[in-house]
């Protein structure tokens, strides 16, 4: 019966009232955030460390080597990134709040002395860049952030990941997004990697960039406003990225080396209308990966031509995440 | 001028072949003697009743309904009306009854009392012009003038099932009866010349036919009278000794004709009280708030891997196949185990030992065929197959109902299942040797489900093949001894299941092995005193290979977003079962008390590790009224993790230990008619040591991590009252109202949360069931449900949540499981038209599920940023025709 309810659901769904389709970017959306870089490597890392760090061990009976070692890359300045896009907003400003939280399960980032400020302030929607390198109060060294009580951020965000570390110390960033003039809210939650090299093999990751896209199979440049006309659907395709994705190692439950191959997602997104996936490519837990081809659907409610707006929002699979923005002229 | 005469119509309990028949399938019952009808009672002399003279002044006739009781010397101690009809016939036939004669019935091969019911005609008729010539003295006294014979067999029409205890007789010579024998055989010596023939046999109409005679002509002839009742079978209700608080049982004529569940006899069960509404169509049952892997279901005593077919499909046994279906929510006896919940049992039939019989049917799913026949006097054999259609159903349906393929490539379907059932008897049907009396049978039955799924090429993204079997086959022996006040069942039998799963580049196939065997045996050591004791043993070998990616989250640790491309590992296991268990129990009567001590004991070898577990159990009943039973238990059960699940980590856990229950139920019933009865139990159910997933998360000295795939943290608790008003199977009705209250609630030992409401719970379930016979061979069956929705956590939307490395949103809930869906109600009807014909009948029926499509809520699915939901719909209004053959 666990095979065929999902199935029951699904075709019951079918008779419901259809679900707006999450391409479709009609009002305060946040399509993605990055890192730059999106992880840092601890290097070399004992695990033995992090299980006793984890597990509450205090600093002082830990190997101070080992622990400066591990506390030396939160001097690492960053770069974080985030898509923000308000296509009702007419360029009104948005509040925003970034901090950093120990907890992975705090869905506001805000548990009492569990979190710290990052930067805070108001912007209109945009493509958002904020640097974290401590030359300045409001760009904190994300690193060697301290929690209220003194305890720092990487240490305590260690002792509440039930891995210890072996999946990568990760550091939930919270953008907080608010609109003074309607009730959006939006709290968006992306995980800083900071990992461990527990193998020699195992490299730093490196952001996915996508290499470009075609639009019926035509290359379409960043300046490129090509005209789409008809209510046709418009096919859209990646340019092949297949030898930019990484073959990286992580360790296992046991400490053994699990040979991985990234395998990236696109995220698609449209200001008007519709994209037939939501997300391409990736693997099915079935092992097999999926092809990139998506296909734009028009609106069908539209009379006037208009300017349209496609996001590709690309995912590495290891906290890696980058985006494409694409224009095209529609006549309907 | 109005001559009478009284005859014989129906004699019900006790010379019906299928009665005698239906007894003996009833030899041992969970353990529990039951007493078997061995020889049926027949009638030896009848005392002519004395038709009142007021009711033949005024022209009136009867027909009276008797309870007969029959000594063990086959005298009529007592005979009471049933229902009264008046005008001096109930006092005739009372009279008559208690003047008459049978031969002695056998229980358990020994002489002894029955009841059986009986009914008495009075018919006016015509005096035969000859009147003033005796024809009894003419043809008794053998030597005054030539004579005829018609000799022949009387079977029912529509099934030709022989009938025993039938009347034929020629209307010109009323005085001159023949009854047939086990076989519906008769011989009627006659007069030369016209008879008018008048047949009857129980539950038949009257036959009537003109034959001439010669003298000295012996002619052979064949009747088919007209059942009363199309479709249900005459079967013995013989009381079976009940020490649990709560035995459901569903006869065969019950199990086919529940609106609203295909006609499969499982699914009947989840209208009984305690069994909480699963979603949509499935067959899980949830019995006083246990998961449905902790109700067991055993066919014949023996636990079957597979209920369904295609997981929520019919069920795997032929519905023609079962007798019974016997269905404890709780509070069993020690002869089952390995179950904290509730227990099926399942009972097949033997195949007819009067002559062949078939069943065809055909429906939108699948196509089935069941066969019973005699092979010698001591030998049947009965066969059932089942295959679907599926596979070529619906490519063509798909077809025809949705857009043609516009993204091009291929796209296959193919869900297949079949099953079969056989089934030998061997043994004598009545007398009992010296050396006591022995049954044999074996009993083969599997079924074979693959469901293939393949979609690809043309404009998809992504290429789906999946391909999922299940497979499995059991072979049941059974000898029964039995010899005075002992019985002796032995039971061995053996299995192979198969399992496999193609799933991409995921590939996993297990085959398990089973032997095993129960015993049981009964010895009534005095009138006061009846103990049993058995064996459970059986023993798995499952052999399981896998080839399979790492899998994220269980072998490391996964990263939200993008799942990478995996390197696939080869997994190679053999896992091992032994589970061995006794019990012992006793019935202890002192007056109108029964107290019932049990226990069970198990000793178990699940994948390397010992575990063992003992169970005490305790039952009362009492009983200070003829109508009326108090009764009460108290009791432990344990039920094993599988050896699966014990596998080193990060498989499974190998400290995993028995999941244990404490039961205890208190109830009253009460017989208001021979017919109707009421039950009322509370009960309480403590389970812990539950098995839930996942398991603990061990951080070792050196750094790794064990990760435990599930542990004995959970607990759960369920009370509540259940009622079941029920109207046994008459000729014309059967039906039955159940009604649960219930609260069941879960939580996690460790955790500091209290008590939850688990997800099955539903505080009211109301159903009732009917069915009634109409005239014109239509009968008419209704079921409606009425259950609290189920509990679900309120949607709370006060910001958008999002994770931006998986891109997906977190949904805002209020308190844990604080709301529920949408009450539950749906009428379902089922309507059967019955064609009767000489030698076959053909059962057309309609079975519309939820009449007036009711809306309602199966599930919800949420706008993607969680802002609202959309409630997911059961199942519309589902006509489904149906079509039955029986020969």
């Amino acid at each position: 019966m666990r095979r065929v309810l999902p199935v029951l659901v699904v075709l019951a769904a079918a008779c419901t009232q259809p679900l707006p389709s999450p391409t479709g970017v009609v009002d305060l959306r946040v399509l993605g955030a990055a890192f730059e870089s999106p992880e840092v490597l601890i290097s070399p890392c004992d695990p033995r460390l992090l299980a006793s760090l984890g597990g509450g061990g205090s600093t002082s009976q830990i190997d101070p080597v080992q622990l400066q070692r591990l506390l030396v890359v939160g001097q690492r300045p960053l770069t974080y990134r985030a898509l923000v896009i308000d296509p009702l907003g007419g360029g009104r400003e948005l509040t925003y709040r970034l901090r950093a939280c120990a907890n992975q399960g705090d869905r506001e980032c805000d548990n009492t002395d569990d979190f710290a400020e990052l930067t805070s302030g108001k912007r209109a929607a945009g493509e958002w860049t904020f640097t974290l390198d401590g030359s300045a109060p409001d760009k904190p060294l994300l690193g060697t952030a301290l929690l209220p009580d003194g305890e720092p951020l990487l240490l305590e965000a260690l002792k509440q990941d039930s891995s210890r570390g072996l999946g990568g110390i990760r550091i939930p960033v919270m953008l907080e997004v608010k609109a003074s003039d309607t009730d959006e809210h939006i709290f968006a939650q992306k995980l800083m990697v900071v990992q461990c090299q527990f193998f020699p093999q195992m490299r730093e990751n490196v952001s996915p960039v996508l290499p470009g896209v075609t639009l019926r199979g035509e290359p379409w440049g960043e300046a490129d406003v090509p005209q789409l006309e008809g209510r046709g659907e418009v096919v859209m395709e990646p340019l092949d990225f297949t030898a930019l994705e990484e073959d990286y190692t992580v360790p296992s439950f046991s400490l053994t080396p699990v040979a991985l191959k990234e395998s990236w997602k696109i995220a698609w997104y449209t200001d008007v209308g519709t994209m037939a996936s939501f997300e391409t490519g990736g693997t099915n837990f079935d092992g097999n990966t999926t092809r990139h081809r998506n296909r734009w659907q028009p609106d069908p409610t539209v009379t006037e031509p208009r300017d349209v707006t496609f996001y590709l929002v690309v995912r590495d699979g290891r906290g890696g995440l980058s985006w494409l923005i694409r224009r095209a002229r529609w006549t309907p | 001028m109005f001559r009478w005469f009284a005859t014989v119509l129906v004699v019900v309990s006790c010379t019906s072949a299928h009665a005698y028949e239906n007894a003996r399938r009833k030899e041992v019952d969970g353990g529990v003697h039951v007493p078997v009808l061995t020889k049926a009672p027949t009638l030896v002399r009848l005392e002519r009743a004395k038709y009142p003279e007021a009711a033949e002044k005024q022209g009136l006739t009867a027909n009276v309904r008797l309870l007969v009781t029959i000594a063990a010397d086959g005298t009529v101690p007592e005979a009471k009306v049933i229902e009264p009809v008046g005008d001096g016939f109930d006092e005739a036939a009372v009279e008559a009854l208690l003047k008459s004669e049978f031969t002695p019935a056998e229980v358990d091969f020994a002489p002894a009392p029955v009841q059986i019911e009986f009914a008495y005609r009075f018919v006016l008729q015509l005096a035969p012009p000859d009147a003033g010539v005796s024809p009894d003295a003419t043809l008794d006294g053998g030597a005054t003038g030539p004579v005829a014979h018609l000799k022949g067999q009387l079977l029912v029409r529509g099934s030709r099932t022989r009938i025993v205890g039938g009347s034929v007789r020629c209307e010109e010579t009323p005085d001159r009866e023949a009854l047939t024998d086990d076989d519906g055989l008769f011989d009627l010596e006659v007069t030369p010349g016209r008879c008018s023939v008048r047949a009857i046999g129980p539950d038949t109409e009257v036959f009537k036919t003109d034959e001439t005679l010669e003298p000295g002509e012996t002619k052979e002839v064949r009747y088919y009278a007209f059942p009363k009742v199309i479709g249900y079978q005459t079967v013995v209700r013989d009381k079976r000794e009940k020490k649990e608080v709560v035995r459901r049982t569903v006869s065969r004529e019950e199990l086919q004709k529940v609106p609203g569940t295909f006609g499969d006899p499982v699914r009947v069960i989840q209208n009984f009280p305690g069994v909480a509404r699963a979603p949509f169509i499935s067959g899980q049952l949830i019995v006083r708030g246990a998961n449905p892997n902790q109700t067991l279901t055993f066919f014949d005593g023996v636990e079957i891997p597979l209920l369904f077919h295609l997981a929520g499909g019919p069920s795997v046994v032929n519905a023609e196949f079962l007798d019974r279906v016997d269905f404890y929510p709780g509070g069993f006896g020690a002869r089952y185990g390995r179950a904290v919940g509730g227990v099926v049992d399942v009972a097949s039939r033997k195949g007819a030992s009067d002559t062949w019989h078939g069943v065809a049917k055909i429906d939108f799913l699948d196509s089935s065929v069941f066969v019973e026949a005699p092979i010698t006097k001591d030998v049947s054999v009965a066969a059932a197959a089942r295959r679907s259609y599926i596979d070529v159903l619906l490519p063509v349906v798909t077809s025809l109902a949705t857009p043609p393929n516009q993204q091009g490539g291929t796209i296959n379907i193919l869900p297949v299942y079949w099953d079969y059932q056989v089934r030998l008897d061997v043994g004598k049907r009545q007398a009992e040797t010296r050396d006591g009396n022995s049954t044999f049978s074996v009993f083969a039955f599997g079924s074979d489900d693959q469901l293939k799924v393949v979609v690809s090429g043309g404009q998809r993204n992504t290429d789906v093949s999946v391909q999922f079997r299940t497979l499995f086959h059991r072979v049941i022996g059974n000898w029964t001894y039995r010899r005075g006040n002992v019985q002796f069942k032995l039971t061995p039998y053996v299995g192979y299941d198969l399992a496999s799963v193609d799933f991409g580049i995921a590939k996993l196939n297990a085959d398990r092995w089973t032997q095993g065997l129960r015993q049981d045996l009964s010895v009534d050591v005095s009138k006061f005193v009846t103990l049993r004791a058995g064996a459970d043993v059986f023993n798995q070998v499952l052999i399981g290979q896998a080839e399979l990616p790492v899998i994220s989250g269980v072998q490391y640790a996964s990263f939200p977003g993008a799942e990478p491309r995996l390197e696939t590992q080869r997994i190679g296991r053999t896992v091992p079962t032994f589970d061995g268990a006794l019990y012992l129990e006793g019935d202890f009567k002192f007056g109108p008390l029964t107290v019932t001590p049990g226990l069970r004991g198990s000793h178990a070898f699940l994948n390397g590790e010992t575990r063992n577990a003992f169970d005490p159990r305790l039952w009362m009943r009492f009983e200070p009224w003829d109508r009326t039973a108090f009764k009460g238990s108290v009791g432990l059960y344990t039920q094993p993790p599988q050896a699966t699940d014990m596998e080193p980590p990060p498989f499974g856990t190998p400290s995993l230990f028995h999941e244990k229950a404490f039961q205890a139920s208190l109830g009253v019933s009460h017989k208001f008619t021979d017919v109707i009865n009421v039950d009322v139990t509370g009960f309480f159910n403590r389970r812990f040591d539950n098995v839930v997933s996942p398991g603990r998360r061990i951080i070792n000295e050196d750094g790794s991590i064990t990760q435990n795939r599930s542990s004995n943290d959970g607990l759960g608790r369920a009370y509540g009252l259940e009622v079941l008003a029920r109207h046994e199977v008459t000729k014309n009705f059967f039906g039955w109202i159940a009604y649960t209250l219930s609260r069941s609630e879960e939580r996690r030992a460790g955790s500091d949360q209290d008590y939850n409401l688990t997800s099955f719970d539903q505080t009211h379930i109301l159903t009732a069931i009917a069915s009634y016979r109409l005239p014109l061979g239509f009968e008419v069956g209704a079921r409606f449900r009425y259950v609290t929705g189920r509990p679900t956590s309120p949607l709370v939307h006060n910001a958008d949540f999002q994770r931006l490395d998986a891109n997906r949103y977190s949904n805002t809930f209020g308190m844990f499981r604080s709301a529920r869906v949408t009450d539950f109600h749906q009428l379902d009807i089922r309507i059967d038209k019955y064609f009767v014909f000489e030698k076959w009948t053909l059962n057309v029926y309609l079975d519309v599920q939820n009449v007036y499509n009711r809306m309602n809520v199966e599930a919800t699915i949420y706008e993607f940023r969680g802002r609202y939901g959309v409630d997911v719909p059961g199942i519309p209004i589902l006509p489904i025709l149906g079509v039955r053959a029986q020969l």
